[in-house]
């Protein structure tokens, strides 16, 4: 088999081909800024260093893809929902101060506007400085903030729009979810035009550790369908990330008919991959806790291996399961990146395929 | 005469409306207060917790449940003149310094409280001196820690440590949770006790407390 680049090995995957080997996209923007010697606030208004910092993780770890990410605040900034800055972490939305002080308040929300709302326009400048840098031959998840539900929680406050649910008008809650998938596609389409070659959304708040398997096919759901619909329209593959346990939904997860899906370490993945359709690719799953923070290396390359003989490489970007702390060990995110380029190889999977 | 079952079924099934409703009825009745909280109050509270633990019941169930059984005791404890609710034991809660996280801290913090716990919620972003002071001040039973991201769980670590140093160690135990957390990093910075969730942190507690 002849040898890929990492752009080539991971769009091998997306094809429904067997790479040279598995490309492994760690969700690490925390841990890049840190390798790069920077702290969240010196780039999380900064599109530049952001790239940077991106640039300069990759070239030091070799792994194939970019997942660029600032925050989960950035939608919601957008539309006017206060944000907390800090030093060493991510912003973070203050719920206790919604803009959605009534979910009526809805029909009075402006659309986002992509050049001048809080900072968009810096998480797209990441993506097309990034892309112009190695998006020739590293692949560049540019990430496009959070899912319609998630942004709702942000909006109204996560307490206050879990009570919603169960309180409000169905017709009502569709509105603002209608709302909120408006607005989500707006960022993610110009996630392509920007240069990314995937671009993804984070829908954590609707996963079974906050609300049922029931309402997310309720709410969740159809938003995610439809925006799933309409980026991949546009021409660029989409990608849904739920962290914590989705067991109870990754079969309705693979009816989106986003082309990949971001699944966190309590999912099974040998049984979820015959739950989602064949051409869904699976993107994940390592502990980002145990083992890549507080396991030792051989720890991440035992876990590593046993990922790979659960997926048996078919259709698989292998990752952490969640965003990576920017306190993972240097020699862990290296036994990371090492195992993956061990146990992946083409011969391997054709193995492990054929057992 | 009041309906306690329906009381019992209202809080279950997060219904405030009709919670307050029986509950103006028992204080009518002059029914007694701390029995009708203990047998059905605090019951349905464990019974929604174990639907909880069990994926019969989600976030918005649970709260929408502490929210009727708040509505009820909010009620009662301004009929309770004198004397004082039992509680079963004091907890200081928060999530530790550097993390803003609180919607599963303050889960917890209402399982505790429909369970018949006295509690003492900090709220976010809580410095290690305020958790030595509270437990100087407070002497609970219980000080539970809450953590969302790895690099703020190692903060309960320095928690523990300063409350060695503040010589309190020996006087409260300590639990921690929080979704990067597990047992094995619990024992490892000398916890009492962990829990994955809001249900377990109750029976955990009460094991700690040896009132199971």
């Amino acid at each position: 088999m002849k040898s890929l680049n990492s752009l080539e090995r991971c769009m091998a995957v997306l094809n429904g081909e067997t790479p040279d080997r598995l490309p492994i996209v760690p969700q690490c923007f925390m841990l890049a800024v840190e390798t790069a010697g920077m702290k969240i606030s010196d780039v999380n208004r900064n599109d530049r260093k952001m790239a940077q910092a991106h640039i300069i993780s990759q070239e030091k770890y070799g792994y194939d893809g970019c997942v660029i990410d600032f925050d989960d605040a950035t939608i919601a900034e957008a539309v006017g929902a206060k944000v907390v800055y800090r030093e060493d972490k991510p912003a973070i939305v203050d719920e206790e101060q919604p803009v959605l002080k009534d979910l009526r308040d809805v029909y009075d929300m402006p659309i986002p506007d992509l050049a001048s709302s809080g900072r968009l326009n810096e998480w797209l400048e990441a993506t097309r400085t990034l892309s112009e840098a190695i998006g020739d031959h590293v692949f560049i998840m540019g990430r496009a903030d959070q899912a319609p539900f998630s942004i709702a929680c942000l909006l109204r406050g996560t307490t206050q729009f879990m009570m919603d649910l169960l309180t409000e008008d169905k017709q009502l809650i569709d509105d603002v979810l209608e709302y909120c998938r408006k607005i989500s596609a707006v960022f993610a389409k110009a996630q392509k035009d920007a240069g990314a070659h995937v671009t993804s959304i984070g829908d954590t708040f609707a996963g079974p550790n906050l609300i049922s398997p029931d309402m997310y096919r309720q709410y969740a759901l159809i938003p995610e369908q439809k925006l799933a619909k309409e980026v991949q329209d546009y021409g660029i593959p989409f990608s849904i990330h739920i962290c914590g346990n989705t067991n109870g939904i990754i079969q309705d997860m693979g009816t989106t008919g986003a082309k990949i899906l971001e699944v966190d370490w309590m999912l099974d993945i040998k049984e979820a991959r015959r739950l989602v359709p064949e051409d869904t690719v699976l993107m994940g799953n390592i502990d980002p806790s145990t083992p890549l923070v507080l396991g030792t290396p051989s720890d991440v390359d035992a876990a590593v291996k046993r990922l790979i003989e659960a997926t048996k490489g078919k259709r698989h970007i292998i990752s952490s399961g969640c965003a990576m702390g920017r306190n993972t060990p240097p020699e862990n995110f290296k036994a990371f990146i090492e195992a993956a380029h061990r146990y992946d190889s083409y011969e391997e999977i054709i193995k492990l395929q054929n057992l | 005469m009041a309906d306690l079952n329906k009381l019992f079924d209202s809080i279950v099934a997060g219904k405030l409306e009709p919670a307050v409703e029986v509950t103006e009825q028992i204080i009518e009745e002059k029914l007694d207060i701390q029995s009708v909280i203990n047998d059905y109050m605090i019951k349905a509270m464990e019974e929604i917790g174990d639907r909880f633990q069990n994926h019969k019941a989600y976030v918005p169930e649970l709260l929408m449940a502490a929210r009727a059984m708040k509505g009820s005791l909010d009620l009662l404890k301004s009929h309770m003149k004198d004397e004082s609710i039992q509680t079963v034991g004091k907890i200081v809660i928060g999530t530790v310094f550097g993390d803003l996280h609180g919607i599963g801290k303050n889960l917890v913090a209402s399982m505790f409280e429909g369970c018949g716990f006295e509690v003492i919620n900090l709220g976010v972003n809580i410095p290690n001196s305020k958790f030595v002071e509270t437990v100087k001040q407070e002497k609970p039973d219980i000080l539970c820690l809450s953590a969302l991201l790895t690099t703020t769980m190692v903060n309960m670590k320095s928690v523990i440590e300063a409350l060695e140093n503040a010589g309190l160690r020996n006087q409260v135990k300590v639990m921690v949770g929080g979704a990067p957390v597990s047992e094995t990093f619990a024992r490892q910075i000398g916890a009492d006790g962990y829990s994955s969730n809001a249900n377990t942190a109750v029976i955990k507690a009460k094991e700690l407390l040896a009132i199971a």
